[in-house]
Order: C-alpha cells, then sequence, then structure tokens
C-alpha cells in the first residue's frame, strides 16, 4: 500500500523551464488553477447579471463580502478597507483550495509549505513595506522596544520582540501547512485501516474506521475552513500592526 | 533582518534535502519549490488582479446602490410618516375647534331660544289675561241680560202653562210678575 504521505508527491504534468529555473505545470499548479477556476466561475455566475435583491450565488458573495469586511472593520478599522481585495481573495483562495482539497484523489496545494510559506513571505515583506512607508524607518524600529520598559530590560526584550517579528511568517504558514498535512495524512491512514480491517473480517471491521472516516471528514472540513479564517485574520492584525504600530 | 531570513530560509532549505532524500514528506524536496513559487505567484495575482478590478468593484457599486435606495426610501418613509402625523395634528386642531363651535353654537342657540320661549309665554300669559277678562265681562252681560229677560220669559211661560190648562188665551203684566217675584224674594 502506498505511504500516507504519497497523496503530497508533485508530478509534473507539462515539463517547463524559465531562465534555467524549473516551472513545471505540476498537479499542484493544476489543483491551483482549478481553485482559482472555481472562484473566478462562481463570482461570474454570482455577478453576472448584479441585482438589487441578490440571487443566491451573489448572496454567498455578498456574506463573504460581509464577512471579511468585518474582518477588516473589527481588526484593522477604516484604514483597512485598502487592503480588503487583497484578504478576500486570499481568504476565498485559500479556503476554496482546502475545500477542494478535500474531495478524493485531488491535490491539496495548502499541504504543501513551499506554498505556505511564500504566501506568509509576500504578506510578511508587503506588511513591513507597509509600516517602514507609512511610519518611517526610525519609528519602525522603534516597535521592537517596548515603551516604559526599564533600560536593562531591553536588551532582552528587543532580541524577544525581533525574533517573536521574524517568526511571524513561519508560524503563519507552519500553522496551515501543518494543519493540512496532518489531517490529509490521518484521512489517508483511517482511510487504510478501513480497507485493511474490511478486506481481512468480511467489511465488518471496515464499519468503526469507516464511521471515523466519515467524522475526520467533517472535521477537516471544518479545519478547511477554521485555518483560511486564521490566516486571514492574521493577515488582517499583521496589517493591522503596520499601520497603526502600537 | 530580511539576510536572517534568507539564511535561515537556506539553512531550513538544507535540512529539509536530508529530510526528503531519506524518502520523507514530499513537501520538503526542493526540486518543486521554484515551479510552485512561480505557478502560485501567477494564479494568486491572476486571481487578485480580477478581484479587484472586476469583480469587487461591480460588487461594491451594486452595494452602493443598494444603500442608497434603502436610505430613500427609509426617507420617504420618513416624510410620509412626518405628513402623517402633521395630518393628524391638524385633524385633532380641527376636531378641537370644530368642539369649540359646536359648544358655542348650542350655547348661543339656548341663550336665544330661552329668549324667544320666555317672550311666547309671555304673549301666551297676556293673551290668557286679556280672554279671561273678556270671558268674565261677557258672563257678567249675560247675566245682566238673562235677570232682565227672565221676567218677561217666566210671563210667557205662564201664559203658556195657563193656556194649556183653561184652555183660554191670557196676556200676564210683567209688573204684577214683578211684584209678586219681588214679595216673594222679599219674603224668602
Amino acid at each position: 500500500m502506498a505511504s500516507p504521505l504519497a497523496q503530497f508527491e508533485i508530478k509534473k504534468i507539462i515539463p517547463m523551464e524559465m531562465f534555467g529555473y524549473d516551472i513545471s505545470f505540476t498537479n499542484s499548479s493544476l489543483a491551483m488553477s482549478v481553485t482559482v477556476l472555481t472562484i473566478l466561475i462562481f463570482m461570474l455566475i454570482g455577478l453576472k447579471d448584479l441585482r438589487i435583491v441578490p440571487t443566491k450565488t451573489q448572496t454567498i458573495i455578498e456574506s463573504s463580502y460581509e464577512f471579511i469586511a468585518d474582518m477588516i472593520g473589527d481588526n484593522i478599522g477604516k484604514d483597512g478597507m485598502k487592503y480588503f481585495s487583497f484578504v478576500f481573495t486570499l481568504f476565498l483562495f485559500i479556503l476554496i483550495g482546502n475545500l477542494l482539497g478535500m474531495f478524493p484523489y485531488s491535490f491539496t496545494w495548502t499541504s504543501h509549505i513551499i506554498v505556505t510559506f511564500a504566501i506568509s513571505f509576500f504578506i510578511f515583506i508587503g506588511v513591513t513595506l507597509i509600516a517602514i512607508y507609512k511610519h518611517g524607518l526610525i519609528e519602525f524600529l522603534k516597535f521592537f522596544s517596548p515603551s516604559g520598559v526599564p533600560k536593562p530590560m531591553l536588551l532582552l526584550l528587543v532580541p524577544i520582540e525581533i525574533i517573536s517579528y521574524l517568526s511571524r511568517p513561519i508560524s503563519l504558514s507552519v500553522r496551515l501547512f501543518a494543519n493540512m498535512m496532518a489531517g490529509h495524512t490521518l484521512l489517508k491512514v483511517i482511510g487504510g485501516f478501513v480497507f485493511v480491517l474490511g478486506a481481512n473480517s468480511f467489511i465488518v471491521g471496515g464499519i468503526l474506521p469507516l464511521a471515523f472516516l466519515i467524522a475526520l471528514t467533517g472535521l477537516e472540513i471544518v479545519i478547511a475552513f477554521l485555518q483560511a479564517y486564521v490566516f486571514a485574520i492574521l493577515t488582517c492584525l499583521y496589517i493591522n500592526d503596520a499601520i497603526h504600530l502600537h | 533582518m530580511f539576510k536572517k531570513v534568507f539564511f535561515s530560509s537556506f539553512f531550513f532549505a538544507e535540512l529539509v534535502q536530508a529530510a526528503s532524500e531519506n524518502g520523507g514528506m514530499p513537501q520538503l524536496n526542493p526540486e518543486s519549490f521554484s515551479s510552485q513559487i512561480f505557478w502560485l505567484i501567477v494564479l494568486f495575482s491572476l486571481l487578485f488582479l480580477v478581484n479587484h478590478y472586476i469583480f469587487l468593484p461591480r460588487l461594491e457599486k451594486v452595494r452602493k446602490k443598494r444603500d442608497e435606495i434603502i436610505d430613500e426610501n427609509l426617507n420617504e418613509a420618513k416624510k410620509i410618516n412626518e405628513s402623517i402625523n402633521s395630518l393628524i395634528e391638524k385633524m385633532k386642531k380641527d376636531f378641537d375647534e370644530a368642539k369649540n363651535q359646536q359648544n358655542l353654537a348650542i350655547k348661543d342657540s339656548y341663550e336665544k331660544n330661552k329668549v324667544l320661549l320666555d317672550k311666547k309665554i309671555h304673549i301666551l300669559n297676556e293673551e290668557f289675561e286679556n280672554k279671561k277678562i273678556n270671558l268674565t265681562k261677557s258672563v257678567e252681560s249675560n247675566k245682566l241680560k238673562i235677570l232682565q229677560d227672565l221676567p218677561s220669559i217666566c210671563v210667557k211661560l205662564s201664559d203658556n202653562l195657563y193656556e194649556k190648562i183653561m184652555e183660554e188665551k191670557i196676556k200676564g203684566d210683567i209688573t204684577e210678575f214683578n211684584k209678586i217675584v219681588g214679595e216673594n224674594s222679599n219674603e224668602s
């Protein structure tokens, strides 16, 4: 039987190369394209003929719009609406990526650390640039020295602040990647149980792990939503830090 | 700071390569990193640009329009409400005024009628008094007339009676009758 990690293997579909770098279209790229296409088609259907009294699809899109708008309003404030498109796209991208990964035989691109790390690294760079652009380099550096702390303590606190700031992209990316990978690995392992136990006991033994598998699938769907939400809300918090520099 | 991240990621990549060579997690195989990052950038940028420039502005437009319509309707409803309230107030005012006028009219007509009634009663009383006087007068005159006529009628009656009984016509004398009646009346 294949290893539970085999589902994460990257297979090249169309080999490509640019400036000596491999940019092959892989199964991961395919899954990502399907995600983007799904979102685009859904938006296209929902926003085809916009109505004052919305259709069902338009209602779904508008509720996700409101969901993100509320998130930004609560965590950043009115200045945050500039970054609405980004957070909205990011949330939908990760959410649909996670959910489409729940289909059997599909591929979960969010379970790849390099993808999540790239996203969070871009966010990290972007947020840092926003902070420096808005407040200047010196004000930004003051962010690492909490006010009202005795000077000797700063020796300890500044490195801690810097490390915590630098570890943001890592924690953000590892959270999503680890959740998705662990979930899918677990599903695969339990799925293996269903098969092995069922085959050895005339199906009967497979029933319990199957029930467990179904319950876990439900849990995974919740996690798929939750992780997208956490990713989006942490992005909001980082943007808020950049704009308001407490 | 960026250098640190850069170096740490390199360090990370080396660790990762070692792990993937042992047949571990495919996620840690750096061979696919460049292609994954490339397609991530391409596809996410595409989605972001389409959302940012096409879909979200349209959505915002329609939401704005909806808010405007809602505001308009609310304002209209408020205006209508206000006009209804002013109408109700006006109605109340008119009603009160009408009530006052009604009361005044009732009072006025009552007083007018009272005066009229008093006048009529007075006139009636006067008429009644006049009639009473007239009646008394006529009774008195009739009484006198009867008293004057009574002797002649009595004489005629006695003549008739005599004629019936005695079958002989006579003609009585009023002066004689008066004498008798006067004597009798004196006796009685």
